[in-house]
Formats: C-alpha cells, sequence, structure tokens
C-alpha cells in the first residue's frame, strides 16, 4: 500500500514538473515575415490583394479610387455626381441634397473615407492601406531571393506606380497629405502635417514617373496587345497608365488651385502629356471608332484605348445597380433615382455643326442658324449626349414603347400621371415628378434626364439582363485633353510641346473627330480663354461621368463657386397635342429645381474633411471643418 | 450566524471513525462475549431494542453494566435488539458514536422489552467556509468571503442556480433579463462592473472553473462567494471579477436515506402590454394622419363604427395578440430525488433531477411549441482506502432537450413580432366559417381553416409564425468527471498531505431534429373583393427555404450540425496545517494546476497555475495570511505570459480578548480585517495578441494587425476593510466592508492614426478605479417556546470611473470615455427642459437641425444644443449620467420557523438604475403598423404639452433624427428621461410558506422521516415607474421573453 502511495505522488509530482513548459505552444501559423517576403510567389500575393475585389473586411483595396467603384456603389441612392451641379439625385437623394448646401454628417463622412462595415467603401482607409503595402514591398524588395530582375522591376514598379497614385486619389478627395514613403512603424510619430496639394501631386508625379520607368524597363508598358486585348494581369498597373497618371498628377499640380511657379507648372505639365501620349501611342493604344465609343464602358472586354480599367464582371451584384446605371431599370419599386442629369449639363451638348448651346444666347444663335429647336431639343445634338444621357424620346430597342418615356401627362387619371415604359412585363417609371412626390414609391427624375453610360439600356433585374460594364480609370482621349490644357496654358491654343506632333487645338479635334463631331469651331480658337472654355467643355462631354469634371476638375480650376453658383434647371416634358409648336407633341419647358434641390457653394467645400473620430487623434495634420 | 455552529450529526448506525475503533470494538464483543459465556446465576435478563429519534433502530450500541465489577456487555445487533443479564441496582449504559450516552438503571419492575431512543449528539465543531483551494475555520477567515447554504438555494423555489442567488449576497449583483424556458440563466456581477473586457466572476464547482448551469441547486452543498484580493489572488488571473465557489453535496455515513421532491409550478407572465381596442387605435391612426396632413387617409365614422361592433372581424378586426398567443398560465414541474449514506470505507451521494417547463406561448400546431427538458444528475463517492489515503469520485452533467420553431430563432423573436402586430389591420387567422362566408373561387366548396398572411405589414402574422409547423429540436449534454485523490502524510509530519486531482468536461450539442414546413397562408384582398372578383384570396408566397405546403406538411430533417468541446484540469497540491502549543495556529499550501479547453477544431486554449498560502493566528486573536499567486496563459507574450499575483491580509478579533469580555460581555463579536493584494484578468479580445498577423486569405496575404509585443494581464489592485460585529450572543450581526480598487493594463484598441494604414493589436493603456461598501445586518433568535424568526437587510454600492482609456487625445473632453462610469450613455443628448417644440415659434427660434431631419413641426422632441454652436449635430452629444448596471443594490428578508410551520419572504431592489428604451418601445405606431400600447397612450397635443410620448406620426421620419447612427437614428439615442430612463424597482423576489410533518406516526404510518408541503411564489409584484416594461433589462427591446411570476406546490418527503 506504501509503495502504491509513493508511486501516486511521486507521478502528480512529476507531471507538475514536467509541465513547465505547458504554455510553449507554438500556434503554428505558419507566416512570418521571411515566408511572407521570402519567395515572389507569397511576395506576389501580399502585394496582389491590393487589386483584389472589395478586399476583404479590412477594406484595403485601390478599387476604391476607381471612378464607378468610389461612386459609392453599393448605395444606388448615392453618387458624387449628384453632390455637384451636374446631376440632381431626384429621389431618395437627401445626403446629396444636404451636400450640396455644404452640410456633411459624421455618419456619411465616416462611411465614405474609414468605417469598414459591410455596405461602406472608405477610400481613404483603402487608400492609406494600400500605401502601407507598397511601403512594405519597397522596404522588403530584397528580401525576396527568388525573383528574376523583370519581376523584380514589375513589382517595384507597380509599388511605386500605386504609392503616387493612391496619394493622388486622396488629395483629391482630402487635399494636401503628408506624403508616406516608409511605412510608420510603432516607435515613430503617427501625426504628421499636411503637405500643400502641390506638393502633393508632384510628389505623386515623382513616385507615378518611377513607376513607369521601372515598368518600362520590366517591358510592362502595356499587359496585353491591341490584336488580343485579354490577358490575366490586366489590373494590374502597366507603364502606359503609370506614365499617363503621372501627366494627370503634374496637371492638377500646374491648375490653379495648386500652381505654384505659374506657367512653368503648365510647362512641365504639358511635357509630361506629351510624353505619356508618345508612350501610348507607341504601345498601340488608340481611339476607338465612333461605334465603338460605348465599347470603352459597356463590354466585359477592355478596348484599345483604355489604358487601364477595372473589368466587372456581371454576376458583381454590387455594381449592377450603380446608380450610374439608371437606377429604375432594375425594377425596384422602391427605387431610387440614381443620377440625374441638369439641363445645366445638358446643354453643354454642342449641336452637331459645333455650336455651343450654354447660355440662353448660344441657343438663340443655334436657333436662329435652323440647327436647333428647344420645342424638339434632343436632335442634331453631339453624337455623345445620346451615349451618355437617357432622355425623353430615346431609341430604346428593349422596350415596348421602342422609346424612354420620361413624360409628364398633367390629364391622366387616375394616377400616375407619368407614361410606364414597359420592359416585357417589367413596368418601371422613368417619371418625372418636380417635387410633388406624386408617384410615392416609384423612382423619378427632377430633371427629366437620367444617366446612360454605363447602362445597356436593357431590364437591369435578374441575372440574365445583368450586362459587363468596365471602369474607366485611364483612357486615351483623357491623355489628349490633359494635353490640350497644358499645352494652351503654356503656349497658347496653336502652341505645342517641342517634339510632340500635336497643337493644343489638334488634340481636342482628334477627340471630336473621332465621334463624328466637326473641328472646334474658329471662333473658339482665337485665345487661350476663349479656348480654355471649349477645352473645359469637352472634357465634360467627353469624360462625363468618369470621375473627372465638376467633382475634380471644377475644384482643381477653382470654378466650382461659379459651377454651383449657377441656378439648376430640368426640362420639364408634358404631353400635349402634336402641332408646329410642339412636333413632338410634348411640350417642353426648362424648369429651375426647388430651392431645396440647388446648390449653395461655401468656400470650405473644396475638400472632404476627415471625421472627427479620425481628425481627433491628430494635431499637427489640419483638419478641414465644414461649417 | 454564530462563529461556532451546531452541526448535527447525523447517522443511523453507530459510526466508528478508524481502525482502531474498529479494533476497540471487536475487542470489546470478543470480552463481552466471554463474560457472557461465563453466566451468572441471580441475575437478570433485560431484553430490548434501542432506535433513534425517528424510532429506526440503531445497530451497533455498545451496552455494558457500568459498575459491575465483574463488567458484562452487549451490543445491539441489525435490527437494534440486544440481550443482556445484569443485576437488579446495575447501571446500564447505552453508547454510540454520535449519540449521547444513556445511563438507565436496572430496577426490579422494568418492563421487558425495553424500549431505548437515543438521542443524536448535537456535536459542537467549527464551522467551516470553502475558500480557493482549501477550507478555512469561519472565524479565521480574513477575506470578504459570504457562503451560503445549500438550504438558502433549494427554497428560493427557482431551478436556475444563478437565479436563486438573487438577493442573498451583500455586493453580488443578479439580474434576468428573459423568462424564456431553459435560458432563463441570470447574470451575475460581484462588486458591480469590472472592466469593459468582461465583468463575469470566475465560477468553480468543486474546485474547477466550470458553468453554473449545469449543477442542479438540490446538488449544492454550499456556495462561496469571493470578493476580495485576499480571497480570490489565488486565482490569478482569473480572479479579479471575484469568484464563486460551488460546492456539491457528498455522502455520510449511514444507512441509505432517501429524499424526494416534487414541485408543480404555475407560471405567468409578467410585464405584458395590455391590449388597447380598435375604436382607440383607429382614431389614434386618425390623428397621426391629420398631423402629416394626409386628410384623404383617415378613417371614417363608418368605418370606426364596424371596428367598434365588431360586425365585420375578418374585415375590420380588432385582434388582442397577447390574449391570442399567449396561455393564461404556463408549467413547469420539477421532481428531484437524492439519496446519501456510506461506511467507514465509502460514501455516497446520488442526486437526479428532472426539471420541464412549457412555453407561455400557445401550442397552434400540435408539436412544435418551444419546450425545455432538462435532467442534470450527479454521483459523489468518497473512498477511504485506508485511514490515511482518500479518494473521490465525482460524475456530474446535464442533458438537455429543447425545441424551437425553426423560422424564429428563438422564442424571444416571437414577442417581437407581437408586440409589433397591428391591431386593426387583419385578423390572426381565418376560421371556417371564413371560407363560407368568402368561398374560394380557386377551391370551390373547401371549407377549412386558414392560417392568415399580414395584408403587406412590415412583421409578420405572429399567429401564422406561431403555428407554422417548422422546429428543431436540439440535444445537448455536459459530463463532468472528477477524480481526486489524498494522501495523509502524517507519517513524516503531523498534519503534512498531499492530494492530486483530475477533473474532464466534455460538452457535446447537437440538433436531433430540424423539420422544415411551410404552412400555406392567406390575405384577402378586400379591393378585389369589392371590385366582384372572385380571385380575392391570395395566396403569400415564401422563398424556397420552406416547402410551400399544406397539411400533411413535408418534412425534411438535418442531423448534421453539432458542437463539441471538452476541458482536461490537473492539480497537485501539498498542504499543511497544524497547531503548536494550543496557541499557534499555521497552516501552508502549494498547489500547481493546468487547464486546457478545446473548442471544436479551434486550437487549445491553456492555462498554467503555481499558488502558495500561509496562514497563522495566535489563539484565533490574531490573525495573517499571505497568499501568491503566479498563472500563465499561452495567449499572451513569452515575456509577459506570467502574471504574479500576491496578497496578504490580517485580522484582529478583539472579541476574544479577555478585557473585551469583561467589559462587554453583550458584545460577542468584534472583529477586523484587512486585505490588499493584486489579482488579474486574462480576458483578451483574440489569442496571439503578441504576434503580427499575416493570414492567407484565398490566393492572398494580408497583413491582418500589428502585434502588440508586450500583450499581457490586466490587473485589479484590491484593497479590503471590513468590520464584523455581534451582540446577544451573535443575535445581531452586523457586517461592513469598505472596498477600494484600481485597475490597469486593461487591453483594448491603441489609438492608432489613419495614415499608418494598419490596425494594431489590442494593447494594455485602459484603467478604472472602483470603491464601494456593502453592509449586512441580521436578527436571528428563538424564543423559549420554541418560535424562531429571523430578519435582515443588505445594502452594496458599488460606483466606478474609468482612469485611463484610448480615447482619441484631441477629442472634446466632454465626449471622451475617460472619467465616465462603465456603461454609461454615451451616444446620448439631452432635451431642453420642455421636451416638446410646443410651437411653431418655437421651432423658429431654435438653432438649426443640420441633419437630415426633415419634419420638425410642434410635439416633436427638441434636443439640446450641447455645444451652442448654434446648430444641431453629432458634436452635441455627451455622456448622460447613470448606468443601465445598478451601482446600488438591496435586498431585504425575514421569516419564521414554529412546530413544523416555516416562512420566508425576500425583496430585492436597486439604486440608481437606467435603462435605454428602444424606438419600438417609446413609439406608437413603430414602423407605421396600425398598433399603440397602452404606454402610448399619453401623447403630446397642443393641449396636452407634458405628454410622455411625442405627438402621433405614422412616419418613423417624422421621429428621426440624424444624430444618431444611420442604423438607428433618432429614437435609439439615449434622451435623458424620455429613452434613458430611470427604471429603480422593488420586487418582491421570493415568498416561501410551508409546514413539515414528522415524528413517530408518520413513520409508523407512512414510512417516512418528514413529509413536507410548500409553496412558493418568485417575482411575486415589482415596484416600477415603468410602463409595461421589466425594469431589470438594461434596455426595451421588446424582442424579449417576458420575466415570469412563478407559483410553486411542493411535496417532500424524506425517509
Amino acid at each position: 500500500m506504501k509503495k502504491f502511495k509513493h508511486i501516486l505522488i511521486l507521478s502528480a509530482l512529476s507531471l507538475a514538473v514536467t509541465d513547465c513548459k505547458w504554455l510553449d505552444v507554438d500556434p503554428e501559423l505558419g507566416l512570418d515575415d521571411q515566408t511572407v517576403f521570402g519567395t515572389y510567389a507569397n511576395f506576389r500575393s501580399y502585394f496582389q490583394w491590393l487589386y483584389a475585389d472589395n478586399s476583404g473586411s479590412n477594406k484595403e483595396s485601390i478599387l476604391y479610387a476607381f471612378p464607378m467603384y468610389a461612386d459609392f456603389l453599393t448605395d444606388y441612392s448615392f453618387s458624387w455626381y449628384n453632390t455637384t451641379d451636374m446631376s440632381d439625385a431626384g429621389k431618395m437623394g437627401v445626403t446629396q441634397q444636404y451636400f450640396k448646401q455644404g452640410v456633411i454628417t459624421q455618419d456619411f463622412l465616416r462611411a465614405v473615407s474609414f468605417d469598414t462595415s459591410n455596405s461602406d467603401k472608405p477610400l481613404a482607409k483603402a487608400m492609406f492601406s494600400a500605401i502601407r503595402r507598397c511601403n512594405i514591398t519597397i522596404q522588403n524588395i530584397d528580401m525576396c531571393t527568388d525573383a528574376t530582375e523583370q519581376q523584380r522591376k514589375d513589382l517595384l514598379g507597380q509599388a511605386y506606380a500605386l504609392r503616387g497614385f493612391c496619394h493622388f486619389s486622396l488629395c483629391r478627395f482630402f487635399g494636401g497629405m503628408p506624403y508616406l514613403d516608409h511605412p510608420l512603424g510603432p516607435e515613430e510619430s503617427w501625426d504628421l502635417p499636411r503637405l500643400s496639394t502641390y506638393e502633393t501631386y508632384r510628389k505623386a508625379a515623382y513616385d507615378l514617373k518611377k513607376g513607369y520607368e521601372l515598368l518600362k524597363e520590366a517591358g510592362y508598358m502595356r499587359r496585353n496587345s491591341p490584336l488580343a486585348l485579354n490577358s490575366s494581369t490586366l489590373n494590374e498597373i502597366n507603364g502606359a497608365a503609370a506614365v499617363a497618371l503621372y501627366a494627370r498628377a503634374m496637371l492638377y499640380a500646374a491648375s490653379d488651385y495648386s500652381n505654384r511657379n505659374g506657367i512653368k507648372d503648365w510647362e512641365e505639365a504639358a511635357s509630361a502629356a506629351a510624353l505619356a501620349i508618345s508612350e501610348a501611342e507607341e504601345a498601340g493604344f488608340t481611339l476607338t471608332a465612333a461605334a465603338d465609343y460605348s465599347r470603352n464602358f459597356l463590354t466585359q472586354e477592355t478596348t484599345n484605348e483604355n489604358l487601364w480599367t477595372y473589368s466587372v464582371q456581371k454576376n458583381d451584384t454590387d455594381i449592377n445597380f450603380s446608380s450610374l446605371m439608371a437606377y429604375p431599370q432594375s425594377g425596384s419599386d422602391s427605387g431610387s433615382s440614381g443620377v440625374c442629369p441638369t439641363q445645366n449639363f445638358v446643354d453643354r451638348y454642342e449641336t452637331i455643326y459645333g455650336e455651343s448651346l450654354l447660355t440662353a444666347e448660344d441657343r438663340m444663335a443655334a436657333a436662329a442658324a435652323g440647327h436647333y429647336n428647344e420645342q424638339d431639343p434632343y436632335t442634331g445634338r453631339d453624337p455623345r449626349m445620346d451615349l451618355t444621357i437617357v432622355y425623353d424620346g430615346q431609341i430604346n430597342p428593349y422596350t415596348k414603347e421602342g422609346v424612354i418615356n420620361i413624360c409628364f401627362d398633367p390629364y391622366a387619371t387616375p394616377k400616375p400621371r407619368w407614361i410606364p415604359n414597359s420592359f416585357g412585363n417589367n413596368i418601371v417609371s422613368f417619371g418625372i415628378d418636380w417635387g410633388t412626390r406624386d408617384n410615392d414609391i416609384y423612382a423619378y427624375s427632377n430633371t427629366g434626364y437620367y444617366c446612360k453610360k454605363y447602362w445597356n439600356g436593357n431590364f437591369g433585374l435578374g441575372q440574365n439582363t445583368q450586362h459587363y460594364h468596365t471602369d474607366p480609370i485611364i483612357r486615351l482621349a483623357e491623355l489628349y485633353l490633359n494635353y490640350a490644357e497644358a499645352v494652351n496654358e503654356a503656349y497658347g491654343p496653336n502652341g505645342s510641346v517641342a517634339g510632340s506632333p500635336y497643337t493644343a487645338l489638334q488634340a481636342v479635334n482628334l477627340v471630336r473627330d473621332r465621334i463624328g463631331m466637326p473641328d472646334v469651331l474658329a471662333i473658339y480658337t482665337g485665345g487661350k480663354e476663349t479656348f480654355r472654355d471649349r477645352i473645359r467643355n469637352e472634357r465634360c462631354v467627353e469624360l462625363a461621368f468618369e470621375g473627372h469634371h465638376y467633382y475634380h476638375d471644377i475644384r482643381r480650376w477653382k470654378i466650382a463657386d461659379q459651377t454651383m453658383g449657377q441656378v439648376l434647371y430640368g426640362m420639364l416634358i408634358e404631353k400635349t397635342q402634336a402641332n408646329v409648336t410642339y412636333p413632338n407633341g410634348k411640350k417642353y419647358t426648362r424648369t429651375a429645381l426647388p430651392n431645396n434641390r440647388q446648390c449653395q457653394w461655401k468656400d470650405y467645400m473644396y475638400f472632404l474633411p476627415f471625421p472627427d473620430k479620425e481628425a481627433y487623434t491628430m494635431t499637427n495634420f489640419e483638419n478641414w471643418t465644414w461649417k | 450566524m454564530s462563529p461556532m455552529a451546531l452541526i448535527r450529526r447525523k447517522s443511523t448506525g453507530c459510526s466508528m471513525k478508524t481502525g482502531k475503533s474498529l479494533i476497540f470494538a471487536l475487542v470489546t464483543a470478543m470480552f463481552l462475549a466471554a463474560v457472557q459465556a461465563s453466566g451468572q446465576t441471580g441475575s437478570l435478563v433485560v431484553k430490548g431494542t434501542v432506535v433513534d429519534a425517528s424510532s429506526v433502530p440503531v445497530p451497533g450500541v455498545v451496552i455494558f453494566v457500568k459498575d459491575g465489577s465483574s463488567g458484562s456487555g452487549t451490543m445491539t445487533d441489525g435490527n437494534g435488539e440486544f440481550l443482556i443479564e445484569a443485576q437488579t441496582g446495575n447501571v446500564l449504559v447505552f453508547s454510540c458514536m454520535g449519540y449521547k450516552a444513556i445511563e438507565m438503571q436496572v430496577t426490579s419492575n422494568l418492563q421487558t422489552p425495553l424500549r431505548v431512543v437515543m438521542e443524536e449528539e448535537q456535536l459542537l465543531i467549527e464551522e467551516t467556509v470553502v475558500v480557493g483551494y482549501g477550507v478555512q475555520k469561519r472565524e479565521s477567515v480574513v477575506g470578504a468571503i459570504t457562503n451560503i447554504k445549500n438550504d438558502d438555494l433549494i427554497k428560493a423555489g427557482t431551478s436556475s442556480l444563478n437565479n436563486s442567488l438573487a438577493g442573498k449576497v451583500a455586493g453580488l449583483t443578479v439580474f434576468s433579463e428573459s423568462g424564456a424556458p431553459g435560458e432563463n440563466n441570470a447574470t451575475l456581477l460581484v462588486r458591480g462592473l469590472s472592466s469593459w473586457n468582461g465583468s463575469a466572476p470566475l465560477v468553480m464547482v468543486d474546485g474547477i472553473e466550470r458553468e453554473m448551469s449545469s449543477i442542479s441547486p438540490n446538488d449544492v452543498q454550499s456556495i462561496s462567494v469571493l470578493k476580495d484580493a485576499s480571497a480570490t489572488a489565488v486565482y490569478g488571473a482569473k480572479g479579479a471579477n471575484g469568484v464563486i465557489l460551488v460546492t456539491t453535496k457528498t455522502g455520510s455515513k449511514g444507512a441509505p436515506r432517501f429524499s424526494v421532491k416534487v414541485e408543480q409550478g404555475i407560471n405567468t407572465p409578467l410585464f405584458i402590454p395590455s391590449h388597447v381596442d380598435a375604436v382607440t387605435v383607429a382614431s389614434m391612426v386618425n390623428i397621426a394622419m391629420k398631423n402629416t396632413q394626409s386628410f384623404s387617409s383617415v378613417f371614417s365614422d363608418e368605418v370606426i363604427s364596424k371596428y367598434a361592433t365588431q360586425s365585420d372581424p375578418l374585415r375590420y378586426p380588432d385582434v388582442s395578440w397577447y390574449d391570442i398567443l399567449l396561455k393564461d398560465f404556463a408549467l413547469s414541474t420539477d421532481a428531484n430525488l437524492s439519496m446519501t449514506g456510506g461506511t467507514d470505507k465509502l460514501a455516497y451521494y446520488l442526486g437526479v433531477s428532472y426539471y420541464h417547463e412549457d412555453s407561455i406561448l400557445r401550442e397552434i400546431t400540435k408539436g412544435t411549441n418551444f419546450t425545455s427538458d432538462r435532467i442534470t444528475y450527479r454521483l459523489n463517492l468518497d473512498w477511504n482506502i485506508t485511514s490515511s489515503t482518500h479518494l473521490s469520485f465525482k460524475v456530474g452533467g446535464v442533458t438537455d432537450v429543447s425545441k424551437k420553431l425553426k423560422s424564429v430563432s428563438n422564442s424571444s423573436a416571437v414577442f417581437s413580432t407581437i408586440y409589433q402586430a397591428p391591431t386593426i389591420s387583419y385578423p390572426a387567422y381565418y376560421p371556417e366559417w371564413a371560407m363560407q362566408q368568402y368561398p374560394d373561387a380557386n377551391y370551390p366548396g373547401l371549407v377549412e381553416f386558414r392560417f392568415g398572411g399580414n395584408q403587406g405589414h412590415k412583421y409578420s402574422n405572429p399567429y401564422s409564425m406561431l403555428g407554422n409547423p417548422d422546429y428543431r429540436q436540439s440535444v445537448g449534454n455536459r459530463l463532468m468527471t472528477d477524480i481526486v485523490f489524498k494522501q495523509d502524510l502524517d507519517f513524516i509530519t503531523k498534519g503534512l498531505s498531499v492530494s492530486a486531482k483530475f477533473g474532464l468536461t466534455s460538452t457535446y450539442t447537437r440538433i436531433s431534429q430540424d423539420v422544415r414546413a411551410y404552412a400555406a397562408q392567406y390575405n384577402i384582398n378586400w379591393d378585389l373583393y369589392d371590385q366582384g372578383s372572385d380571385n380575392y384570396w391570395v395566396p403569400v408566397n415564401k422563398s424556397d427555404q420552406f416547402v410551400f405546403s399544406q397539411s400533411p406538411y413535408a418534412v425534411t430533417q438535418d442531423n448534421s450540425a453539432y458542437a463539441v468541446s471538452y476541458i482536461t484540469y490537473f492539480e497537485a497540491s501539498a498542504s499543511y496545517s497544524r497547531k503548536f502549543a494550543d496557541a499557534h495556529s499555521v497552516s501552508a499550501l502549494a498547489l500547481y494546476n493546468q487547464r486546457q479547453q478545446t473548442t471544436d477544431a479551434g486550437f487549445p486554449k491553456r492555462n498554467q497555475s503555481f499558488v502558495t498560502r500561509l496562514t497563522y493566528d495566535y489563539k484565533g486573536r490574531y490573525l495573517i495570511e499571505a497568499n501568491l499567486g503566479i498563472t500563465g496563459s499561452e495567449q499572451f507574450s513569452p515575456k509577459y505570459r506570467y502574471g504574479v499575483f500576491p496578497s496578504v491580509a490580517v485580522g484582529y478579533v478583539l472579541s476574544k480578548e479577555k478585557f473585551w469580555k469583561e467589559a462587554m460581555p453583550w458584545w460577542s463579536r468584534m472583529k477586523l480585517r484587512y486585505s490588499n493584494g493584486l489579482v488579474g484578468s486574462d480576458k483578451a479580445s483574440s489569442n496571439w495578441l503578441y504576434y503580427s498577423s499575416w493570414s492567407r486569405n484565398g490566393s492572398y496575404i494580408t497583413e491582418d494587425a500589428a502585434a502588440n509585443i508586450e500583450a499581457r494581464w490586466e490587473t485589479a489592485h484590491k484593497q479590503d476593510l471590513g468590520i464584523e460585529m455581534g451582540w446577544l450572543d451573535d443575535k445581531l450581526l452586523l457586517e461592513v466592508d469598505l472596498y477600494d480598487e484600481k485597475r490597469k493594463d486593461m487591453l483594448m484598441p491603441p489609438v492608432v492614426t489613419p495614415l499608418v494604414g494598419v490596425k494594431y493589436k489590442d494593447v494594455n493603456t485602459g484603467a478604472l478605479k472602483k470603491h464601494g461598501f456593502e453592509v449586512e445586518l441580521k436578527w436571528n433568535d428563538r424564543t423559549t417556546g420554541g418560535f424562531g424568526y429571523f430578519a435582515g437587510v443588505m445594502l452594496g454600492l458599488s460606483e466606478n470611473r474609468i482612469t485611463n482609456y484610448g480615447d482619441s487625445p484631441y477629442a472634446p473632453d466632454y465626449q471622451k470615455y475617460v472619467n465616465t462610469p462603465l456603461n454609461s450613455a454615451r451616444t446620448g443628448s439631452t432635451l431642453v427642459d420642455d421636451r416638446y417644440f410646443n410651437s411653431i415659434d418655437e421651432i423658429h427660434g431654435y438653432p438649426l437641425y443640420t441633419s437630415e431631419w426633415t419634419n420638425v413641426v410642434p410635439g416633436v422632441y427638441k434636443f439640446l444644443d450641447y455645444t451652442a454652436d448654434g446648430s444641431l449635430s453629432q458634436s452635441d452629444l455627451h455622456v448622460l449620467r447613470g448606468s443601465t448596471y445598478a451601482p446600488g443594490i438591496y435586498s431585504l428578508n425575514f421569516g419564521f420557523d414554529f412546530k413544523g410551520w416555516s416562512f420566508k419572504t425576500l425583496c430585492t431592489g436597486t439604486i440608481g438604475k437606467y435603462i435605454n428604451y428602444r424606438r419600438s418601445a417609446i413609439i406608437p405606431f413603430y414602423a407605421g403598423d396600425y398598433v399603440v400600447h397602452k404606454s402610448h397612450l399619453d401623447y403630446w397635443t397642443p393641449v396636452n404639452h407634458n405628454a410622455s410620448v411625442p405627438a402621433l406620426s405614422l412616419s418613423d421620419e417624422m421621429y428621426a433624427w440624424a444624430g444618431g447612427t444611420s442604423d438607428w437614428p433618432g429614437y435609439d439615442l439615449a434622451l435623458d428621461g424620455y429613452t434613458w430612463k430611470k427604471s429603480d424597482y422593488f420586487s418582491i423576489k421570493e415568498v416561501m410558506l410551508a409546514y413539515t410533518f414528522d415524528g413517530k406516526m408518520l413513520k409508523q404510518k407512512l414510512g417516512v422521516k418528514a413529509l413536507s408541503l410548500g409553496v412558493t411564489c418568485n417575482n411575486l409584484f415589482t415596484f416600477t415607474e415603468l410602463m409595461e416594461q421589466d425594469p431589470q433589462r438594461l434596455t426595451t427591446a421588446d424582442n424579449y421573453y417576458p420575466t415570469m411570476r412563478m407559483l410553486k406546490f411542493s411535496l417532500s418527503l424524506s425517509f
């Protein structure tokens, strides 16, 4: 018995002693710095995350800076375009309405900048994460021992270019940023002061240029060929896109808001633009034919005009109901209206003869020339209007009616008074409302227009009719317009950069010629100032809804107070008897939008503030106040 | 409670504790036999039976002649009978351990057979208290420990151990938010809230960390609540929130004793909104319509009269949902059987309990209602292998079988729907006559009951929801097994022993039946009916996950889901306890333990600790104790893996001093004690805080969060000063504890500027301070007439304040968490004094609402411009006073017992509790549905400015304010006095009345020792200012199963 006792005691004690290492467990996570950065395969897996769709719960994707993606895509009742004079939000647009008048809520700010909950698209969060990823890549590239020289340069080139792209994107929305050229460590100050927008854009340009040089050395000026556009690595930035974005950043730095050295900045921007064009042309990029214009936005395959795109697969439900796709086509009863372009914007589409219709005098002159009729306003216009805007009477082969009706029947009983559109058995409302909330449950437009650029015209609900579309990050047409703008400022309409085949005017005409518009009329090319207005108008028309004008361009041009200060109009279209006065059987009345849908520009609106929650963590970084 | 309690030692056999006494008995018997054999003439043969007080025969009683020089003796046999020769004048002595010895003179007229009744000896033994890893004498305890006996728990009348603790321990908060069958486990807090990383105390069952819900109150011997650092330091990094030690019953020597208890409960729901009739609802709808200028949609007088007369109840119904869907009462059954007994070698305790509770919801389709069945069982064996070697084997478990509707995850969801179901929009269902009156053209001639749809309203028809024949039945099993080996090492030195313990807990839960079916639901389209169409019956479409069918319902089964976890525990210890020179008591403990918890396929969690304790007391007057816990957890970095938690406590028992006794004999007890020490908490948001985590995400690698390489324990520095006083032989007792606590190193997310671009894992930056006191006053007495009575009061107050928090450093002070109590309302805004906008002028004179509020009209809430910057925005949010966890709790109890009657009652209450109203509870017509509750009837009108709810509106927008979050705007903010209401309550928690029959008669007639009949009532009444809401809750989310008033009748037998 005693022996038994002793055995028990001894075994108990020995257990106690041997288990001193009980807690030394290895979680065997399998991934440490060496594993992650040691091999090219893992390194790439690490870096590529910033291109991944949505990039997980931490939201670390650069996608959020792409124009369609940044357009608050899952929230179909929101669009950045609706926060400007370019368009109205129609139904459910309260947030944008307040924004337009200089009021934002913290919830909204967090959702667009830092919140990572499911539906949010936190632009700033994504950019700072991506910058860290680029910086860690640059810092650790030497740990990668099995990469070829080409692979190293490719990774490094992308990292530099995207670091520039991310800072550029932040600066566009939030103003000057500290330039983060290495990953911030735990011992460092995490509270850095802002740089000016000029410095930020120039530093971003420098990185983009460095990225372009490395990518060129690696042989990746493009990742497909003009003959075989598909490629598995299309989502990665290439040399042509890097140099094009470099030119864009230089242009932003030279623009009125940021310009520091007057004409010199413009000259440098012009040279950068010339370099970008020659590199793009050399790589085989070219403007598509007029008939293929919409392929730049509406196909699965990229085009030869797109330097860099993000292609959205048709089953990606996130983007299918973006407000940019004329939301009522989804057939949702409670629907939002999506983007409803204002009459002011539609007036930017010239007559097919090249006459401006922007002012009442312009329109009277065009009417006198027999090129424009206020009671038949959509005939004889720039072809891009039909490709960009949904307007009343637009031909649509998918509807029973054959056309889209955005028309009001004052005599209809009972309600609704809007004229229905039928996609097969699905009745959708492109209703018109004018603030009376007459048709409470359906989407409606306050302007008489919707956005067509990313919509293929068919009914959108259900897998079969969802369509492919493309998020145009940068395309060749923009390069010509960037060049024209910089050259016009530096050297005038007929000037050019040494070695470049184009004058500013020629560059603009290239873009017009492709779509079937005549060259810019001589009356507009007399001087820098008059031509500047035409270049700006051309940008609005050509690059509509591609993340440029208004939200960014009016700010860098410092003309937001003018554009946002104008009275916004829509086109009230009523059904009537067809006669000589009303050849379409419709009565078109330019009507000012209700007061609560107008803009009220305030100078603090140039850039978005960071939400208080983030701003309160810093004191050196000065936040804007919207008040 | 007196320090020395009278403990009745019960045994029916004459016990002999050690081998020695066994030998002694044998020798005695042999000797007596020899004497008997020798024979003696002229003597008297005395025959008889020895029985105990309850007439049970006592075997093994030694009987001998006291002064007989020759000496003779015998022992009773198994039937308690004996035979002895004696001479007249001799004195017979009956003796047996555990009984008082009896002397009896042999007289000539002695009547045989004798019946000797032996009284159980009431031994004076010292009362002990279970402490961490041991047992201490009550009087030498220097920590703040409250001990509760089994009786108090069982008599609470609840079948949940957590709930039965309510009001019994000063400083222990107990509240329950749901009364659902099988879900009514109360939340426990020791000395209030402690940390944002979790405030739940550590629960140990028989020395091993386990859930309290797995134990039946019937199997519990005692519960110790450990509150200060001295008592909890041995638990190191797990003890900071207090420790609750549950000790299960063990067997005691003697013939098997059984006790059986059967209880039948009748439960009725509390805080159920009462029905508001259709006419009132419809007229309020009309007011709301007019308020929003929707004049065309108001109900006409004709329609309202139809609601009044109920002439067309399908089209103009007046549905009292709670009446239709709730039973008058639910039944519960509780049965318990226990058996205990043993010999010198082996003692056993066996307890089996069965509990069944019905749902208060009506069973609409047979076999689908919510139910809960639970069986708990426990077998504790204590085996003395030798006089110095002991082995215990304990096994206990619980099996749960519960049934829930599948379409609603839990019964609470049904209540949410009932709360929001419209009164006047659709009938609960279509009875057969509905199809007679309104035939369905698609089913000519068919007349049957139909489930109704919701006629396009927001929430489901609760009747159809509850009646839908889908359900899920799950079975859960938990098994707990302990083996304890103890060896006394007196042969090395007296008082030394070693022991080892091994414990295993396994849990297995499985869905045993998963029935998916969907019964057809119909709406009647009254527009179509009015237009003369035949197709006015409209079936409701449901998604594909249900099989849309008519009876008999298609059934599919899915038994695949299960969850499994197991915990292993090992402990080895050496302890020493000895008293020298009758004055110096010394004890020492050294202990090692380790624990591993594995849940499903997760990485196991491991803990390890080394514990030592030294105690010394001098004549029970001067007490000193030192504890040291060194605990480790695998989840912290190797450098900080072990936490060291020392504590020291001293005590001085003044009342044991001679001078005290002489000067104040009536002041029977005076003890001072003070403790000071560190305790920790290892609760953390995740494992591997010290690892920078890279993880694979499909084909990508991501950096999840940067490491906190110094991740370590949360530490609490606690001090406790206790005064224990007793007067009049401890009839009146007063115990006061004052405490102070400072926590630091509390894990929380660090402040990272957005520029960094990565999250950091939690860092140890938080700090909190807490202080408070507990008072307990008791009177306990028994008159000479046998009337026993007691009364007591307990009060606990606990206040805390965050002293360091990861606030953004440049945020305005009024928005920082620091300097606020835990769980205060931080998102709140305060209303100005006169509550509502009473006129248009007032609105114009008010700062701008810079938000999405578009409907500021008279009769809506007015918010305070806290920053006085001329606009209302989120910068006006600030912290409100108060917390949803009551800082103060108190309880009162009193009772008596007299001649078999016993009565007691317990009341509990709170001080400074707040409740957060959810908007569904405070606004009428939630989500536009036509439902109002009694609490909504006092609404704002131009002549009723002091209303409790604002002007009526059917649109949530009118109540919304974007100062909240986008998900929960407006009314989900805490608004002082409106959605943030004081909710102190006083509740009559327990009332118990019982009568016990015992005595010979009972034994002879029924064969039982005692029979007791009783009635208890839980939650008899609650006094509160809230209307239709349970003040115990933290929020008024309507999706709680109501608390139940439980009336129980019990019958218990022991034999």
